[in-house]
Parts: C-alpha cells; sequence; structure tokens
C-alpha cells in the first residue's frame, strides 16, 4: 500500500488485527520492509504491525538529492498521521534505529515504547567521511560495487563464511535500492546526533544490537547514561541482528513490549 | 634477505640501490616484503629502496604483545636508523599501511620527502572497532584458511593479474601467523590519521585500483580530495596493486618519486 505524505509515496504493509496495539517497523539503509518478514510473523497475532520502506527504499519514492534525518522523521510521522495512529510503539534497526530515538526525542507525545536495533544513534567525523566515500562510488560505480564490500562488513565472519541462504535475501534488498535513495540516506547517515540527548528521553527504550555489531560498546553507554532503559546484546549477531538471530531478536522485543 | 634486531623484535628486511632518494614500501595487512617483489627492484636504480616484513609479518618476529600503529612506526624509526637510511622517505603504502607514513610524517613532517597512498585506509571509525577485533578473534581462533572468505577471497580475486602471482600470494598469506595477523587488525580498529590529510604539505599521490572491491576507487578518489594538491592515480589493479598491477604502479613511482 502506499501512502502519499511529507511529499513523497511511501510504501507500507500493515499485518495483525485491527485495533491491537500499533507497532511499527523502520528498516536500515539498503534493505527494505521485507527485513521484518520474521517480525511480523512472530507479532502480528498481538500486535497491528505497521513496516514501511524509509524514503528512496524499497517501493516508496526515491527523490534526487541528500535527505536529512528531519525529513525521515517527517515521513514516519506522516505515515502515522495519514493512518490515523495516534500512538505506537516504533522500532528500527540502524538507520531505523536512529530514527526511532529521533522520533522519541522530537515527538515524544506519539510514542509508547522505542526499539533501538544496532545504532550508535550519531555520526562521527570519520563515519562521515567514510559516508561520502560510498556516496561517491555509488555515484560513479554504482550499487553493484556496494554489495558484497558491505555485506561482509555487515555479517560476523564465521556467518558470511557460510552464507547461509538470508544473506542473498539482503544482497537482492540492496541490489534493489535505487541510487538516488542510498545516496540521500547515506547523506543523512552522515549527519545525525540522537546521541547527545539521550538523556531527555522519557519513554521505555529497549537497545537492542548483535554482539557482533560495531555499535555495540557505544549502545551499551547510551543504555548507562538513559535511566530506565534496556540493553539487549543477541550472541552471535551482527549489525542486521533480526536477521541474524531471528528468535532470540523476537524474545527480546515481546519481552520489552509486555514489560509495559 | 637479512634480518635486524629493531625496536625490540626481530625485522626479516631487503635493502636495494645503491644511491639516490630514500623510498621505503610498506606492505599491506597480510602482505610481505614479496608482495613488492616486481616493484622494488624496478626502483633500485634510482633509488635506495627499503622494504621490509612488518613485525608479526613474514619471517618478522611473531610476537605475542599487541602492537600499535606507533609501534610499527618506531619499527620503522630504528630500522631505517640502524641501517642509516637517510632522510627525507618517500613512502608508497599500501592500503592499512598508510596509517604509518602519516603517522610519521605528523610526528617527523621535515623528514618525508614524498606519500605514496595505494588504496589507503587512513583508519577507521572508532564505532567499528569491534568489527575489526571480531575479524581478529576470528583468525586467531580459526586459522588464517577460515579466515579467506572474509579476506582475501574479497580482496584479490584470483582472476586479477598474473595467475602465478596470485598463487605466491595465497602461499604467503596462508602462511601468517593468525595471531599477529588479528593484532594487525586490532591495530587498525585503533587509528585514524584522517585529520592529517588537509595538513599534508609534502607531495602526495593517491592510486586507486580500478578493480579494488574492498575499497571501490571512486571512494578513494573521494578521499584524495582531502589531500590539498594531492594526485590521484586510477590503474588497473585491484586491493594489492604492487601485486596485481606491478606494471603501471612503477610506471607512476618512476615518474613521481623524488628524482
Amino acid at each position: 500500500m502506499k501512502i502519499n505524505t511529507n511529499g513523497i509515496n511511501i510504501n507500507c504493509q500493515i499485518d495483525g488485527p485491527e485495533g491491537a496495539p500499533w507497532i511499527v517497523f523502520s528498516n536500515s539503509l539498503a534493505t527494505s520492509t521485507a527485513m521484518w518478514d520474521e517480525q511480523a510473523a512472530a507479532l502480528k497475532g498481538s500486535y497491528r504491525v505497521l513496516r514501511y520502506d524509509q524514503r528512496g527504499h524499497g517501493g516508496s519514492d526515491a527523490p534526487a538529492g541528500r535527505y536529512s534525518f528531519d525529513a525521515l522523521l517527517a515521513d514516519a510521522l506522516g505515515l502515522l498521521d495519514a493512518l490515523h495512529i495516534d500512538k505506537a510503539h516504533f522500532a528500527g534497526l540502524s538507520m531505523g534505529g536512529a530514527t526511532a530515538i529521533g522520533l522519541a526525542e522530537r515527538h515524544p507525545e506519539r510514542f509508547n515504547r522505542i526499539i533501538v536495533c544496532d545504532s550508535p544513534c550519531q555520526s562521527t567525523p570519520q563515519s562521515a567521511q567514510q559516508w561520502e566515500e560510498r556516496i561517491a562510488v555509488a555515484q560513479k560505480q554504482g550499487i553493484e560495487s556496494l554489495v558484497e564490500p558491505t555485506i561482509s562488513r555487515w555479517f560476523p565472519p564465521d556467518t558470511y563464511a557460510k552464507n547461509p541462504p538470508y544473506l542473498d535475501k539482503i544482497r537482492a534488498m540492496f541490489r534493489s535500492t535505487p541510487v538516488n535513495g542510498f545516496i540521500g540516506c547515506a547523506a543523512a547517515l552522515a549527519d545525525h546526533d540522537y546521541a547527545s540527548a539521550i538523556t531527555s528521553v522519557k519513554h521505555p527504550v529497549l537497545f537492542l544490537v548483535g554482539e557482533k555489531d560495531a555499535p555495540a560498546p557505544a549502545m551499551r553507554k547510551l543504555h548507562d547514561k538513559l535511566n530506565g532503559s534496556r540493553y539487549v546484546e543477541l550472541p552471535g549477531a551482527g549489525h542486521i541482528s533480526n536477521m541474524d538471530r531471528p528468535v532470540e531478536f523476537n524474545r527480546a522485543v515481546t519481552d520489552f513490549l509486555a514489560a509495559g | 634477505m637479512p634480518f635486524m634486531d629493531a625496536n625490540g623484535v626481530s625485522l626479516h628486511y631487503d635493502l636495494a640501490g645503491a644511491r639516490g632518494p630514500s623510498v621505503v614500501l610498506m606492505h599491506e595487512l597480510g602482505g610481505t616484503l614479496h608482495s613488492w617483489d616486481a616493484v622494488a627492484p624496478r626502483l633500485a636504480g634510482r633509488h635506495r629502496v627499503l622494504r621490509y616484513d612488518q613485525r608479526g609479518a613474514g619471517l618478522s618476529e611473531k610476537v605475542r604483545t599487541e602492537f600499535t600503529n606507533d609501534i610499527l612506526v618506531a619499527d620503522f624509526e630504528a630500522l631505517a636508523t640502524q641501517l642509516n637510511l637517510a632522510p627525507p622517505y618517500s613512502f608508497v603504502t599500501v592500503a592499512a599501511a598508510a596509517t604509518q607514513a602519516l603517522r610519521f610524517l605528523e610526528k617527523h613532517p621535515d623528514q618525508v620527502g614524498a606519500l605514496v597512498l595505494c588504496n589507503p585506509a587512513p583508519g577507521v571509525d572508532p564505532s567499528r572497532a569491534a568489527a575489526l577485533d571480531e575479524r581478529a578473534a576470528f583468525a586467531a581462533r580459526e586459522g588464517m584458511r577460515a579466515s579467506l572468505p572474509t579476506t582475501l577471497s574479497i580482496s584479490y580475486p584470483p582472476s586479477l593479474g598474473d595467475r602465478a602471482a596470485y598463487e605466491a600470494y595465497l602461499g604467503r598469506y596462508l602462511a601468517n601467523d593468525p595471531v599477529c595477523f588479528g593484532f594487525g587488525f586490532r591495530a587498525l580498529a585503533r587509528t585514524n590519521m584522517l585529520h592529517l590529510l588537509p595538513q599534508i604539505r609534502c607531495p602526495a599521490m593517491v592510486v586507486a585500483g580500478r578493480h579494488d572491491t574492498v575499497r571501490p576507487h571512486a571512494g578513494t578518489a573521494e578521499l584524495a580530495k582531502k589531500i590539498p594538491g594531492a594526485r590521484f592515480e586510477l590503474i588497473e589493479a585491484g586491493h594489492f596493486m604492487p601485486t596485481q598491477g606491478p606494471e603501471p604502479l612503477v610506471a607512476l613511482l618512476e615518474d613521481f618519486l623524488p628524482k
């Protein structure tokens, strides 16, 4: 289903019974709603599950230019407005995780529980430089040249070596990401900071991260700063922790949501 | 090739060329001084050319104490001093070795003649340290062969360049001490010299491999813009260009290095 909001069409999908509490899932860079298949299947019995493709991804429009997190937040809010969702739980991974915490900071009244997965919630001068390099690569060499370097970075060495079928699913999502969308969102990732104001968040927050994912130490620090937050590391998981360890991921999510 | 005790470890090195400006060839993570076999002899006519196995690599000493980028730089300083290799030094580095040349430049700005950074990895975002540590732990635990799918299989497609050169490279790669190989990753994970790029005042050339699958060339071109006045060149090679594309690299070096 496409929703026109914030000046673009956003592709989304709803599973689960009407009237159940809403939970929204927001995808990472170069993936799509399909990354959440296991979560939607596990939660749709008890929750109204809304998944959407971030701007520039999946079936959503991919305007040219550099996007900002302000735009990504506005997309999510516009989607809630269009679907008449007053309040929702919000979960996101990596770029989606930064979206989740950004929404909690900027629009606290619209959300209940926040799940931040595999995101340090801020850029650094070094990561910004790396994003600029990747933007240049996407522009001049295309998405394909980014696929394997990125996949090999996202997954722990033993997982990458075993090459389970879900890696091909991620490769397919990556390859189908429009160059405009990759560049636009990479520019947003090169310039964001929701970590500095983390203590302003009053929602219950779950920081959920793969044990072997790069942002794990930074996320543990965010958890230490934020009273009442919960921190869960998924053993053996890498950056796309929900696909690496779906059972454990879903358990952490359902435990956290049930705690409210 | 000879050995020398320097900075507390035994370093295996080769110093070729009787006269001319000093050139230092620094090999990549997982490589050895033999990574330069097709390059060093070609430069030795007009330069003094030092290449050596980094601490923990090749036939240099296999340590069990973790090392840092600063320790690797100190290895070079000790080796060059003991060999009476005179500054200024022109460094030619591959990938992660760029961090050593840049650190040396930061410490001794007046002792660097020129920089040639091949597919440079000038440092790592601190948030990625854990991922590189994981690679290090994996290598130490499972060995070099098990590490191939996440390392050499990506960085060195066998079809790239000379097949015999690939076979020899693979053999040397598998001969790495996996613990020291891991130390190299851990040192890289804790190093970032990105801040130095805008401050570079010596002649600098950044060389990218058209077939580099680890650091795609357009990203390297973007990085090169950070260095004031840097020359950028794109050649027919992959990530390990001294082995994969020695001819075009040598041509560039002959043109660029101080005469």
